[in-house]
């Protein structure tokens, strides 16, 4: 969720074409009326000059006025439509709205107003605020003013990247057709937290209890799975459209390992600097990739028994 | 994912391809209902000036709303034929128009403007059958709103003003229902969750637009210069229906009845008596001692950057009760167009300002040409202007209603100083102007002497003229109520030592005897004063009781210049208005009796009252805002930048974590150090028990904090 975003920091937006014709057209009359005398050509000027000078401020002031705020989900992926919820409060005057980061189409509105808006993120990563511009030409239609706000989002929308299936290794992922033994459980493994269901997420997670008492299906989130593991170590320096692909490989390779009831680690290197750790639900897997970045992954520590599996661009690989 | 656009054309071709492309079909029938009204009330008012014939008249009052409905119907239509024809039909427009203006001399707009008008009616009549889209009824608006400027050139009278309200509320209708549209086709919508109902919200700013653009226009009107005629491209002239006047240099005055001087030639020509707005001073004599009394009728109305004098005629000759004009001799002025007026005894020809005046007559009238001073050049439609030898003009014509003619005249840069230096002894003083305009056939001594008296201590002829007429502003007193002059009386002498009262021909006359009495050339103009300025029109309006008389005296360097003792008049006349709506307060509440004469005042009181309170509320409401914005406690920026540099090393925090646990966590994992045990004990107390750190506790914080990442960057943080 954003907070509401208003304010002066207004600018006209092109085209001026239709109060620079008016403006034109005022001049002109002013000449005609100069010379020909005509009283009646300069009281036309004089409402032509209030038509532009309310034409063009009262946008500006509109805008000002219109204030907006978005409500973002947690989680995104490349590709995939997301709804974005959009209020639009203020003075009750035809406005348009859309999200220049990430990208929208414009959506018309009237103060007050609220709705869902889908938007396709285009690109991986973490949106920690959004750019939102309003702008509207009301009520004359001779010049749109428009404004652009940045809204600060508390909880950062994480854009994971669009999966592209990469194979889980042979050694692992057993023999095509064979079914893998039940995933067995150690006193160590543990329930870290109960989260809301995510398509992608296993069904053996389910906690069946949190969901009879929410209603809605919940799954947990676990500490430490055991098993055979793959370490995934995604290293997203090159090029843009390598390391996007690779990260898009990293996430189809965690969700086939996933499926294939391995323990992933999964090693990337995000703002802060490297980082490792397990990863046990597709979701998970794509807010880890949603924030990894260009910078060398670590290399360790690393399990002795796991297989360690290479992403990069393909300089790298 | 971004907005969807047109791909950009490239290539001439492509332009004119995508430019002309079918656009969205306008549905909206309230729309298209504004710009109609618009068209029609901008084609009526254009008609009302008579533009165009009975065809055209029918066509754009029956056509121009059918062709809107035949518009509406056919918007989804693609119409190739329609198109065909409509460019057709323009082309044959524009060949009329050009054919009409073919035989116009090269410069001269004033005969353009008539055709150009009825190009503009064909264009906004055959464009308005093909306006599917919310762009063609946009053009369509703004062609009406030209041709709503072309009426207004062309209209002298308030009966523009109608045309002007009904356009003024049927285009802002249509601007705000465009805008409105634009908006409301966009595909994606976000649902209205609460205001007003949808006629209302469309309604409301169509409401406020027009009343602010009324409040905005008068003052615009206020500021924005006034129509001139000082750069003037357009010399109108018309007369309706020419009759000659029965004489051929003669004077004509049918609105004196009886006393109509062309009936002296002419017996037998029709006599409707005395008209109300006549004027005795306009014959071949001026009886001081009578005055007809011209009502408030108006009789014409001038369009001039400035007021002046429109003088008709002059008198020399005084008897010591009426005045008439010695030599009635005239030569005809037959040039090309724009008549040249030649310069006649005792005229100085210099490079003066011009004042171009255009007359328009609104009821008949005497065939004097009225002009201000020095006429030089005059448009007239009828080749035969007769000049008289005191330099005034006389119709062949009869001028009757709606009689138009321009005079360009050029105005004396006269000042104290050039008027004082110019004495009208010297030698350059042609000869017989003295003998003709110093002649004093009858005078009472005692004026005489009392013109002695008065100008004593006056140096020259211009010190002496302001001295009488200083005199007689302190001892006299204008009226129209005059006691009758005895028989036998002298009409000056019972003015200056009897009576004491008088209207313009006594005060006027008085100047002129004292004057020649003293051997200074004058003489008596009459004509009409400048008349109120209408400052929507920008014309002035004469009426029949602005007719006048004045004193004119002459000067070496200036030739003939005006003086009025009933009024102070400066010397170089009066100054024009300064904005285009000077004056109209006044006008308004002098035309319309049920407007309070305080009443516009009082208005734009209230609207300046309310822009200062609006704009106090908006200054309050913008720093209650800004003291309400949330202020970011130290506790959670310090946890917030804590959170962050523990995310940065692989250990973000929890929802279900507490401040203490989370910073117990990162002691023991990614950011040791011992004394974060206090800084737990700090932000617990803040957090929980609202115990505001002190200075100490907070730089301590700070310090453990930046520290220990200083000592444990996060690109060896580890899991």
């Amino acid at each position: 969720m954003t907070s509401w975003g208003g304010g002066w920091r207004v600018r006209p937006q092109k085209p001026y074409r239709t109060v620079a014709v008016m403006a034109a057209l005022a001049l002109a009359l002013t000449g005609i009326g100069r010379t020909t005398g005509s009283g009646w050509a300069m009281v036309v000027v004089s409402g032509l000059v209030a038509v532009i000078v309310l034409g063009a401020l009262w946008p500006a002031w509109l805008v000002a006025r219109t204030e907006v705020r978005v409500r973002l989900p947690r989680d995104a992926e490349v590709g995939r439509p997301v709804d974005v919820t959009v209020e639009v409060r203020g003075p009750a005057a035809p406005v348009r709205v859309r999200l220049i980061a990430p990208a929208g189409d414009w959506i018309g509105a009237e103060a007050p107003a609220a709705g869902s808006v889908a938007i396709t993120p285009a690109r991986r990563g973490v949106l920690d605020h959004v750019v939102v511009e309003v702008a509207t030409a009301a009520p004359l239609g001779l010049l749109a003013w428009g404004r652009r706000s940045t809204l600060a989002v508390p909880v950062p929308l994480e854009i994971a990247p669009r999966v592209v299936p990469w194979p889980v290794p042979t050694a692992l992922a057993g023999a095509p057709g064979e079914v893998r033994p039940p995933h067995r459980r150690s006193g160590n493994d543990s329930v870290r937290t109960v989260r809301e269901y995510v398509q992608g997420d296993s069904t053996r997670l389910v906690h069946w209890g949190a969901t009879a008492r929410r209603g809605e299906l919940m799954v947990k989130e676990m500490d430490d799975p055991e098993g055979a593991l793959i370490a995934v170590v995604v290293d997203l320096r090159g090029p843009d459209a390598d390391a996007e692909l690779a990260a898009s490989r990293a996430a189809g390779l965690v969700q086939g390992a996933l499926r294939a009831r391995l323990s992933v680690l999964l090693l990337t290197h995000e703002a802060g600097g490297p980082c490792i750790g397990g990863v046990v639900s597709a979701l998970e897997a794509g807010r880890r990739l949603a924030r990894a970045t260009a910078g060398p992954p670590p290399t360790g520590p690393v399990p002795p028994d796991a297989s360690v599996v290479h992403l990069g661009a393909e300089a790298r690989r | 994912m971004t907005a969807a656009t047109t791909p950009a054309a490239t290539g001439i071709g492509a332009r004119i391809r995508q430019a002309n492309a079918r656009m969205a079909a306008e549905d909206s029938i309230a729309l298209r209902v504004a710009v109609a009204i618009a068209g029609v009330a901008a084609a009526t008012a254009a008609l009302r000036q008579g533009v165009g014939g009975g065809g055209l008249r029918l066509a754009v009052i029956v056509g121009l709303p059918a062709a809107h409905a035949i518009s509406y119907l056919t918007r989804k239509a693609e119409g190739m034929w329609l198109k065909g024809g409509l460019a057709v039909g323009i082309l044959i427009a524009f060949g009329v128009f050009l054919e009409a203006v073919s035989g116009i001399r090269p410069g001269v707009v004033t005969d353009v403007q008539i055709p150009l008008a009825e190009l503009f009616l064909w264009t906004q009549l055959l464009h308005s059958l093909d306006l599917p889209s919310r762009r063609d009824l946009l053009f369509s608006l703004m062609s009406s709103l030209v041709l709503l400027a072309v009426a207004g050139v062309l209209s002298i009278s308030m009966s523009f003003a109608l045309h002007l309200v009904v356009w003024a509320v049927a285009g802002i209708t249509g601007l705000v229902l465009a805008h409105q549209r634009e908006v409301a086709v966009i595909p994606d919508r976000l649902p209205t969750t609460g205001g007003p109902d949808p006629a209302v919200r469309a309604a409301r700013p169509i409401a406020a637009v027009l009343a602010l653009v009324t409040v905005l226009g008068a003052f615009a009107f206020m500021l924005v210069p006034p129509a001139g005629t000082v750069r003037a491209l357009t010399f109108p002239a018309a007369l309706p229906s020419p009759v000659r006047v029965p004489s051929e240099g003669g004077l004509s005055n049918p609105t004196l009845g009886d006393e109509d001087p062309a009936r002296q030639s002419d017996p037998g020509r029709p006599n409707s008596g005395k008209a109300s707005f006549g004027y005795t001073g306009f014959s071949q004599r001026m009886d001081t001692s009578v005055r007809g009394r011209p009502d408030e009728t108006l009789v014409m109305r001038v369009r001039a950057s400035k007021p002046d004098f429109w003088k008709g005629q002059t008198f020399d000759t005084w008897d010591g009760r009426q005045w008439t004009l010695s030599d009635e001799r005239f030569r005809p002025v037959r040039t090309e167009q724009p008549l040249r007026i030649p310069t006649t005894m005792g005229e100085v020809d210099g490079s003066w300002d011009e004042l171009v005046q255009t007359f328009y007559f609104q009821r008949p009238g005497p065939n004097l040409v009225f002009a201000a001073n020095h006429p030089r050049k005059l448009y007239f439609p009828d080749n035969a202007v007769f000049q008289l030898s005191d330099g005034t003009l006389r119709a062949g014509v009869e001028l009757e209603e709606k009689a138009v003619y321009t005079v360009v005249s050029a105005l004396p840069h006269a000042t104290p100083d050039s008027l004082r230096a110019s004495e009208p002894f010297r030698s350059t003083t042609p000869p017989g102007l003295l003998e003709r305009y110093t002649k004093l056939d009858r005078v009472p001594e005692r004026v005489a002497a009392l013109a002695r008296d008065i100008t004593a201590g006056a140096p020259t002829a211009y010190d002496k003229v302001r001295a009488i007429e200083g005199w007689m502003a302190a001892n006299t007193r204008y009226t129209l109520d005059i006691p009758v002059l005895p028989k036998g009386a002298d009409a000056v002498e019972q003015f200056l030592f009897v009576d004491r009262q008088g209207f313009c021909e006594q005060i006027g006359t008085s100047l002129v005897v004292m004057l020649r009495s003293l051997g200074i050339p004058a003489r008596l103009a009459v004509g009409y004063a400048a008349g109120e300025r209408n400052p929507f029109t920008g014309l002035f309006e004469v009426r029949a009781s602005d007719a006048h008389a004045w004193a004119e005296v002459w000067f070496p360097d200036v030739g003939w210049q005006g003086f009025d003792p009933t009024a102070h008049v400066p010397l170089a006349g009066l100054s024009g208005p300064r904005s285009a709506g000077a004056g109209a307060v006044s006008y308004i509440s002098t035309h319309w009796p049920g407007v309070p004469a305080g009443l516009p005042r009082i208005l734009f009181g209230i609207v300046g009252a309310a822009a200062v309170v609006w704009s106090v509320l908006t200054l309050v409401t913008w720093d209650r805002a800004r003291r309400r914005r949330p202020v970011v406690s130290w506790p959670v920026a310090y946890l917030d930048r804590v959170e962050a540099e523990g995310a940065a090393r692989g250990r973000p925090r929890r929802p279900s974590q507490t401040p203490s646990e989370y910073l117990g966590l990162l002691q023991r994992s990614v950011l040791p150090d011992p004394r974060w045990g206090r800084v737990v004990e700090t932000v617990d107390a803040a957090a929980y028990a609202g115990a505001e750190p002190t200075e100490d506790e907070r730089a301590h914080a700070e310090e453990v904090l930046r520290e220990a990442a200083a000592r444990w960057p996060a690109a060896s943080g580890r899991r």
